[in-house]
Formats: C-alpha cells, structure tokens, sequence
C-alpha cells in the first residue's frame, strides 16, 4: 500500500531529500502501523511526534491503509 | 450622545480622500477634550463619533479594513488574554492599537532576563516587575481608550471562568499544555471561541477553537499532556512569537467584526526555517 507524508518542522531533518512542502510517498507492508512508519523514516529518538492520519490525530498503535495522508508534526506548547 | 456627535463635529476636520469622498477626521485631543466636557470616557466618545460616521483619527487606517461597523465592534468588545509571555505582549499590543474596547490580561509571572529577547513587554527596567502590571502600563500608553482589567495569578479552572466570564473572545497565549487544555475548557463553556497560538524554535501554529469543537483535545488527547512540547530543545527566538501573535490578533478582528473566514477547524503551521506555511484540517 501506498502513502502520503509530509514533515513539519525539524521533523524534515530525518528526510532532507524531500523538497520543502513536499510530500513524501511511501510503499508500505500492510498493516503498517504509525509507529512502524516511524521507525521505517527513523524517527526512533524520544522526539515527541503528533501524527495526523487523514486529519485525525492518531496514536502509535493505529494501523495505516492504502491511500492514507499523514502529517508528521512537533507537539509545540511554547508561548 | 447626540450632544457628543455635535460636538465632535464641531471640533472635527473635514478631508478629502483620494477618490473624492469626504470624511471627517477627529484628533485624539478633541477626543480627550469632549469626553472632560461631558463626563464621558475616551471610549465612549470614540464610539459616539464612529456612529454618527466621524472617524477618530487614530483609527483612520483601520476603516478600510474592518469599516464603521467594525470599529464599532471592537470597540466594544472585550477580549480576555492569557499569558503575557511572547505571544500574549504582541497579541495585547496589536489588540490595544486596533482598538478592542476592554482587555482582560491574566499572568501569574514577573519578568525575567530570558525574556528579554522575545517578550513585548520586557525591558532591562522592569525585571522582576509582574507583566500584567507592565501589560497594563503599556496599554496605556499605546491606547487610553482600552479599559484593561489585569490580574496577576496563576488562575486555576474555576478562577480563570470567573475572570473571563463577559469576554467576547479568549485568547491562548500560555506556554503550558495543561493550562491550555483547560483554558479550551473554560472557553467552551463560556460559550466564547478560543484563539490558540503556540511556537518552538522557528515554528508556530494557530487555531481558532469555537465551543464543541475538539481543538486541542483532537491533537494532543484528553489526558494530561507533557507540560511542555519541543520549544524546550528549539528554543524561542524573537520573531516567531511576532508571527504566530500577528495571526492571533487577525482571528480575534475577524471574530469581532465578523469579517473573514476564521481558522476554525484549520490548524495554520507556520515553518519559518524554509518559508512553508500550511493549513491543517482538525
């Protein structure tokens, strides 16, 4: 299955050969979960990531499907 | 207050705009001046001008924008602000300049010297000073018209809905995760939308939360969050609060006047590193 990422912030450190504002286009084992997409981008550090899939911010555990667009971004509270 | 009107337009300078169309101008002292004659505030003579279509000279480059209707309403609005930090110094600053009639400003901290680079408010003569108090003192001096009501606590659930009860718009400028989720609460329950902004490092998001909708709960969950995101490791440099606060006074004008199309249910990511700005659907 295939899908869509994009990475804000300094999480377009882990992919600096996508083009900014681009969209990263994955082929992934089905049943991939968010936090096997993780991994398999090399996000593995204690980097707090929201992931959006479709829009709805989902946890680690949740399984991806063909076609999904996540957005990968920092948890950001500072003010 | 028709009494005022004829006043003011005796004291009033006609001009004429490039289109031809004449306007009458009133100058802040002629303002100063009637309210003394009348026994009235600032803020209700600027209002009494803009309804009998003088315009307070002061808000003569706001017009184009927000027009009569609008200035009036924000006028007489009231906005609560929470945190006078990075976000909440500008976001007083610009509400102050367009001219939001009543601000209620709530901090529990004083100025410290890590401040200085990026807090409005913050100079070398003030540390230690609390920030509503500076807060305050600088709305002042920017707009006398603005009535501000500044309370330095550190506002649990209840005392923040108390202090925030009669506000038209709220607004998120706190550093905190769980303070904001239950500032997102408090809004919602009073029925009043929430304008959310937060940075880290050259990054900064923006969010205009109404009543009902899942805002902040739907990106970081209803339990409680780490206190802090990742400005702790990006730092807070001086321009991004600029940025992410030029954006909340935006959303606080188009929810006043009721003009534009506010960010609900959009989340703008701003990524000053690369130049993207991004709109999120929440």
């Amino acid at each position: 299955m295939r899908v869509g990422v994009r990475l804000f912030g300094l999480l377009r450190r882990y992919r600096p050969d996508v083009p900014r504002g681009g969209t990263l286009s994955l082929t992934l084992e089905p049943d991939t979960t968010v936090g096997g997409l993780l991994k398999q981008l090399g996000i593995t550090d204690s980097a707090p990531v929201v992931a959006m899939v479709n829009s709805t911010v989902r946890g680690l555990d949740h399984s991806l499907a063909d076609g999904d667009q996540l957005y990968l971004f920092p948890p950001v509270s500072g003010g | 207050m028709g009494d005022i009107a004829a006043r003011l337009r005796g004291l009033a300078e006609e001009h004429v705009k490039p289109d031809g169309q004449k306007v009458l101008l009133v100058c802040m002292s002629a303002v100063q001046q009637v309210a003394e004659e009348t026994a009235h505030t600032r803020r209700q003579v600027e209002l009494a001008a803009l309804r009998a279509q003088i315009v307070p000279l002061r808000y003569g480059r706001n017009l184009g924008t927000v027009g009569y209707e609008g200035q009036i309403a924000l006028l007489e609005s009231t906005v609560g602000v929470v945190g006078v930090g990075g976000l909440g110094g500008w976001v007083v600053e610009g509400l102050a300049r367009m001219g939001v009639g009543h601000l209620v400003i709530i901090d529990g901290d004083v100025f410290q010297e890590g401040n200085l680079n990026r807090q409005a408010f913050c100079l070398e003569g003030n540390l230690g000073q609390p920030k509503v108090e500076a807060a305050r003192d600088r709305v002042a001096a920017v707009n006398g018209a603005v009535e501000v009501k500044a309370f330095q606590t550190r506002a649990g659930e209840r005392e923040m809905s108390a202090l925030l009860r009669g506000c038209n718009v709220i607004v998120d400028a706190l550093d905190a995760l769980p303070t904001r989720l239950v500032l997102q609460r408090v809004a919602s329950e009073l029925g009043v939308p929430l304008v959310h902004g937060a940075i880290a490092g050259f990054v900064g998001q923006v969010m205009t939360v109404f009543p009902g909708d899942p805002g902040l709960v739907a990106l970081y969950g209803q339990k409680a969050p780490p206190e802090h995101g990742i400005e702790m490791a990006w730092g807070n440099p001086s321009a991004t609060p600029l940025m992410v606060a030029a954006w909340q006074i935006h959303e606080v004008v188009k929810l006043v006047t009721g003009k534009g199309e506010p960010l609900r249910r959009r989340m703008l990511f701003l990524d000053g590193e690369v130049g993207v700005v991004d709109v999120l659907q929440v």
